[in-house]
């Protein structure tokens, strides 16, 4: 922290007020009601007790997808879900029968984790569900990230 | 003086107090304290083998303290896809950050400017703040790469502490590969240690003096974890930094000092009287960049102070800086250290060691009255009025039908025998006494424990509503409770009972719809009778006055640490008002501009409004 009177909270605001200047909302900017209407109808996701719905503008040079909560904060997702508490094989085995296929599999040792990325966040989300399905003992997510984090 | 080699040392009150520069002036420095690494270093335990990782903005790693200790390949750029931790977007604010923190933690000794608490260990640094938003950025970062899975020490002076984040949820997006830090070492884990925050004074849950925090440090649902070791500040008056945050996920507390804004090197207290020094360390080399630059407001900082007649910082490649970002590596340094006497440290053992190691400092804080303020830091609230008495509470005030309660407690000592506050966790840690635990518990492989605090699921506790039931909020079997919401008061809203076990930290999780998250506060007691407040009423939630609609918002508190679980468990909800505004201060275009909050959904006895809050809660189990 250097001599920043309003400290963490205030830096990110502005730091997200210099984003929304870009036209694109940037993780934990919350928006308005009027700015959520200039998108238009948005399609909506049920993901575990949450809806969300998917804004049609994307972060720069990011294929990522950003989301809406029910309190109108923009979130981040990168379309993908990550699959633990079964082996990596087992993950790698069943995200090979789902279609569309995903992207890219990743493997995350430490964390015991398999990240599958897909093409879109609907297809995520569908991913999800065959998982799911298909391997009740896996704990399935599909990560969204709201805000971001800064250096205090 | 251990570091007497190293020019700047003087400065570095954290490392030395009594022969610190700063002890020629008393109203910014005195009556505070050290870490009490020097009798470590003269033992010459000084971080040897311990590999630390800095993850932050970025790290210039060519500055002359921490390029011989720098690990290339424990370093990663996350834009440039290089092993050079350099920050690409040399934003003033953010990008020396990680170059400072690094100093703290691992400057050399070696004759040039200032040493770091663990001057001889490994070090490596990745941007993970400008690489945040790529791909998988926290497994690679958490142990999942080539670079980072050699860490013992994880150095985190960030966070995100603004916003409800869904914890264990199914869009938890951290909670996984924060986890995987406890596979590291071989399986003993690695020690992460993360700061708490700034918070204490954001201007966001009001604009009079400051007497609680802001925002609570529990947001960043990495707080939440056993394994993450979270590090409030300590000023050299030793008493909390004015901006530490506080709450009852921090663990212990480090040395950030206040803001250095004026005198040479900071050691004036300015017009307010409430200034004093920081943290001195490295900065990106050279007077363009970093911290220290032609334009800084002190002379140290534009590199025109002189020592004995000689300029001490001619190439601006030293600085100082504050927060809770400056404390943190200063118990990473100490974690180091600890591991250095001892390698076989689990991530439990070192976290018992900074308990056991820890002083109480400031004992009677929450008698004090904040600067600019009236009243004690303790003083009652009257929960309908907001109106705050010169009377001090306790945790006897916090029962059932309450309308007057303190938002701080002060120290408790909790039923283990062990004191805990939410402003210093169990306090600052004595090096010597730490690295002196480090090195019995090698003699005696008898006292370390391994494996992993027992994570049960949340179990449902009781479900508040008015209206019509949503189906999704329909939790088979759970004890409900159908009228108007309880503002305005204390309301036991519900128990968990637990059977034997031994507690580490207890959790509560709560959903909500149509309740005013800024005026709810949760406090939790044991059944040995413990009280802990794990959310404080009239936060900066309060001020945006639309959180109203959260999901899987958790909380979670090591007051109980140590305590005998079996029995009830009663949770609270201690309520202000809705319908009174606070006035906060919030930047719009680019500007601080005063206002008062937005309206909170409030009850009417004449209408109450609709509205569920559904609580678990659980026992993470030692």
């Amino acid at each position: 922290m250097k001599k920043r009177f309003f400290l963490g909270l205030l830096s990110a605001s502005l730091a997200l007020a210099a984003h929304a200047a870009a036209d694109v909302p940037a993780p934990g900017q919350k928006l308005s009601k009027a700015q959520i209407a200039q998108f238009g109808d948005l399609p909506a996701y049920r993901v575990g007790k949450s809806t969300f719905r998917v804004i049609p503008v994307r972060p720069a040079n990011s294929q990522a997808t950003l989301l809406l909560n029910a309190q109108g904060v923009v979130g981040v997702s990168h379309n993908d879900i990550a699959i633990s508490r079964v082996s990596a094989e087992t993950a790698q085995a069943r995200l090979r029968q789902i279609a569309p296929a995903p992207l890219s599999i990743e493997h995350f040792e430490q964390a015991g984790a398999t990240v599958a990325r897909f093409a879109d966040f609907g297809q995520a989300v569908e991913a999800m569900k065959a998982v799911k399905a298909a391997l009740p003992e896996a704990q399935v997510r599909l990560p969204i990230q709201f805000g971001t984090r800064v250096p205090y | 003086m251990a570091g007497s080699s190293e020019p700047l040392y003087p400065f570095q009150w954290a490392l030395n107090y009594d022969a610190s520069f700063f002890k020629d002036y008393p109203d910014t420095f005195s009556g505070g304290l050290d870490l009490n690494v020097e009798p470590s270093h003269r033992q010459g335990i000084k971080g040897q083998e311990v590999n630390v990782l800095v993850l932050d903005s970025g790290t210039d790693l060519l500055n002359e303290d921490l390029a011989p200790n720098a690990d290339r390949s424990m370093s990663w750029n996350y834009l440039t896809q290089t092993d050079d931790p350099l920050p690409v977007v040399l934003d003033p604010n953010d990008a020396p950050h990680g170059t400072v923190v690094a100093g703290i933690i691992a400057a050399a000794q070696n004759g040039k400017g200032i040493m770091g608490v663990a001057p001889r260990v490994r070090l490596g640094a990745a941007n993970l703040l400008e690489g945040q938003s790529t791909p998988n950025a926290y497994y690679l970062a958490y142990g999942n790469a080539p670079w980072s899975n050699k860490a013992h020490v994880f150095n985190a002076s960030f966070g995100g502490d603004d916003d409800v984040q869904p914890y264990e949820s199914e869009t938890d997006a951290d909670t996984g590969a924060i986890r995987g830090l406890k596979n590291l070492r071989d399986g003993k884990g690695a020690l992460f240690l993360k700061a708490a925050g700034n918070s204490f004074d954001a201007k966001l849950c009001g604009l009079g003096a400051a007497y609680y925090d802001c925002t609570n440090p529990a947001n960043d649902i990495s707080t939440l974890e056993s394994h993450v070791i979270t590090v409030a500040a300590l000023n050299a008056k030793g008493s909390a930094s004015s901006y530490s945050s506080a709450g009852s996920v921090v663990w212990i507390t480090g040395m950030g000092g206040e803001s250095g804004q004026f005198g040479t090197y900071g050691e004036l207290p300015g017009p307010n009287k409430n200034d004093g020094p920081t943290i001195f360390s490295t900065d990106i080399r050279g007077c363009l960049v970093g911290y220290s630059h032609t334009r800084a407001g002190t002379p140290f900082l534009r590199g025109q102070s002189e020592q004995n007649g000689k300029p001490n910082n001619p190439d601006c490649d030293y600085t100082y800086m504050n927060g809770t970002s400056a404390a943190t590596p200063t118990i990473a340094g100490v974690a180091a250290l600890m591991l250095s006497a001892n390698p076989d440290l689990t991530w439990r053992d070192a976290r018992d060691i900074f308990r056991l190691a820890a002083r109480k400092v400031d004992p009677e804080y929450v008698s004090n009255i904040p600067h600019g303020g009236d009243r004690p830091f303790g003083a009652l609230y009257d929960l309908a009025t907001h109106e705050r008495s010169d009377q001090i509470g306790t945790a006897a005030d916090i029962h059932d039908g309450a309308t007057q309660v303190p938002n701080e407690l002060g120290w408790q000592k909790n039923a283990a025998g062990y004191d805990y506050s939410n402003w210093y966790g169990f306090g600052v840690p004595d090096t010597e006494r730490a690295v002196a635990l480090a090195q019995e518990y090698a003699r005696n492989p008898a006292l370390s424990r391994g494996g992993d605090v027992k994570i049960p699921d949340f179990a449902p506790v009781a479900l508040w509503y008015n209206g019509t039931l949503n189906p999704d909020f329909d939790l088979d079997g759970v004890p409900t409770h159908v009228g108007p919401f309880p503002y305005r008061r204390v309301t036991s809203i519900g128990k968990l009972s637990s059977g034997a076990q031994t507690v580490d930290q207890f959790q509560v999780r709560l959903r909500g719809r149509n309740v005013c998250l800024g005026s709810l506060g949760i406090a939790v007691k044991s059944p040995a009778g413990t009280v802990s407040l794990l959310k404080l009423f009239n936060d900066h939630f309060k001020a945006d006055g639309e959180y109203n609609d959260f999901d899987d918002y958790a909380l979670a508190s090591f007051a109980f640490y140590g305590e005998p679980a079996q029995g009830d468990w009663e949770i609270f909800a201690v309520a202000s008002n809705p319908a009174i505004s606070i006035q906060v201060g919030r930047v719009e275009n680019g500007k601080l501009v005063y206002g008062v909050s937005k309206p909170c959904p409030a009850d009417d006895s004449a209408a109450p409004l609709d509205f569920h809050l559904a609580t678990e809660a659980r026992i993470i189990a030692q």
